[in-house]
């Protein structure tokens, strides 16, 4: 009950935050334009080729990924506490970091759950890709699951540069870099050599996005749901190695001194 | 191009969090001078994403991307890099004035590649977007990159390169007026050192 109520305030906390980035009109005038962009300049190569099921799994591959970028804000924005000079406080107080970090970065997929969707959406009715209803709203408790698991991911990648908070947006570009390149985004994971592969199954979205495109293709159920426990799995692995992590590296960083005020 | 919108963005808010912007302000230099070698220099280091894109092509996927016209594409590469600047002049007037210049700065840069062609030549796009696709600079800037990989001799060079110098003249005079009149707001409300 205490982890629930420090989530709570930090949710609060990070709101707020969030309101301070984005307002309804900047969101819909700003970032909306900026996604469906960015979908659309990534699918219009399988236009260019001249290859409507190339273009088809581009369009859907970055419509998905754009909510995973923005959930991946959750890298830095774990840091933040640093900046704000709040970072000590946290640590000495009796609760885990886990739920204030948390909290304060819950925000980021949730705006991530809303992007993918209104990207796909958007990219959809603009490439005019074959969809059937209603069946496709199932969709949206997917994308929930794919982009819960990468902000797993990130919460751990948020941990390990506790002790490097000035890494924070080398390790946001390059983690977000990994996702796009190797997660079956733009090109299948069997493209890339087998050790990539391999890595790729351990990542989040490989697994998720799968379940999407089979759903989106209208595969079998049990197809499906083996994709989407997949990425259970790997959402949970990650989010017990971010709670296993987290207040290690607070602990290491209170005992050598190094939980300072950083900018 | 997105090295420089991206430091250029935020580059008056820092100056303002960092309480040294009235300081800058009030030195002799025209602070939009100031402004320009600051964005000119993290411009022309985007430069190396070249090297890399080419290495990477060579090295990962054994793909040689041959350049059949050096003269080219190092003119088109020195005219984007002053052209970016000027164009990133004008975010750094305008974004100024935001609670969060980062949110801005991230919304642009995707919309500004796509209808300038730079993936996909904008042929692909719908008819009306294409004027709108000469307006920008980048649309400019990938006609000529990508000829400069071609084996074949390139088509209007110079007046290519000659629209990619005035579009990046044109935004940085736009950027330079806007930057002046911020100023002069920031100074009548006597905010110059306040967010």
């Amino acid at each position: 009950l205490n982890a629930l109520r420090v989530f709570r305030y930090a949710f609060i906390v990070g709101r707020q935050e969030f309101g301070g980035f984005w307002s309804w009109y900047t969101w819909l005038g700003g970032w909306l334009p900026r996604i469906v962009a960015q979908a659309v300049f990534f699918a219009l190569l399988g236009e260019l080729l001249d290859q409507p099921d190339r273009l088809r799994f581009l369009a859907i591959g970055n419509a998905i990924l754009t909510g995973c970028v923005t959930t991946f804000l959750t890298v830095p924005a774990s840091t933040w506490d640093r900046g704000d000079g709040t970072y000590p406080l946290l640590v000495a107080s009796p609760s885990s970091l886990m739920p204030a970090i948390m909290g304060r970065t819950y925000v980021w997929p949730l705006n991530g759950v809303v992007t993918s969707c209104v990207a796909l959406a958007m990219v959809a009715a603009i490439f005019e890709l074959d969809l059937v209803w209603p069946g496709t709203l199932l969709v949206v408790p997917l994308v929930l699951l794919t982009i819960t698991s990468v902000y797993a991911f990130a919460l751990f990648l948020g941990a390990v540069i506790t002790r490097l908070p000035r890494a924070r947006n080398i390790v946001y570009n390059l983690g977000a870099i990994l996702l796009m390149a190797f997660c079956g985004v733009s090109v299948p994971v069997a493209f890339w050599p087998a050790w990539v592969e391999v890595m790729a199954h351990i990542l989040p979205l490989t697994h998720g996005l799968e379940a999407i495109r089979l759903l989106l293709d209208q595969a079998g159920a049990v197809e499906i749901l083996q994709w989407a426990c997949l990425e259970v799995l790997v959402g949970a692995a990650w989010l017990a190695a971010s709670l296993l992590l987290i207040d290690r590296m607070a602990n290491a960083g209170r005992q050598d001194g190094s939980i300072e005020f950083v900018t | 191009v997105q090295m420089g919108l991206f430091v250029a963005s935020e580059l008056i808010t820092r100056e303002r969090n960092g309480q040294t912007l009235e300081l800058v302000v009030a030195t002799r230099a025209p602070f939009f001078l100031v402004l320009m070698s600051r964005i000119l220099v993290p411009s022309a280091l985007g430069l190396l994403g070249f090297v890399e894109s080419w290495l990477i092509a060579r090295i990962a996927f054994d793909v040689n991307v041959e350049i059949h016209h050096p003269w080219v594409f190092a003119a088109t590469l020195l005219l984007t890099t002053l052209a970016s600047t000027g164009t990133a002049l004008i975010t750094a007037a305008l974004f100024c004035f935001s609670r969060s210049a980062r949110t801005l700065q991230a919304s642009i840069a995707f919309p500004l590649f796509l209808v300038a062609g730079v993936l996909v030549p904008v042929t692909f796009l719908p008819d009306w977007v294409e004027p709108l696709s000469r307006v920008i600079f980048a649309y400019w800037s990938a006609e000529l990159l990508r000829a400069a990989m071609q084996p074949g001799e390139p088509a209007d060079v110079l007046l290519k390169l000659a629209a990619i110098g005035v579009l990046g003249v044109a935004a940085g005079a736009v950027g330079a007026f806007l930057v002046h009149r911020m100023l002069q707001h920031l100074k009548r409300e006597g905010s110059l050192g306040l967010v």
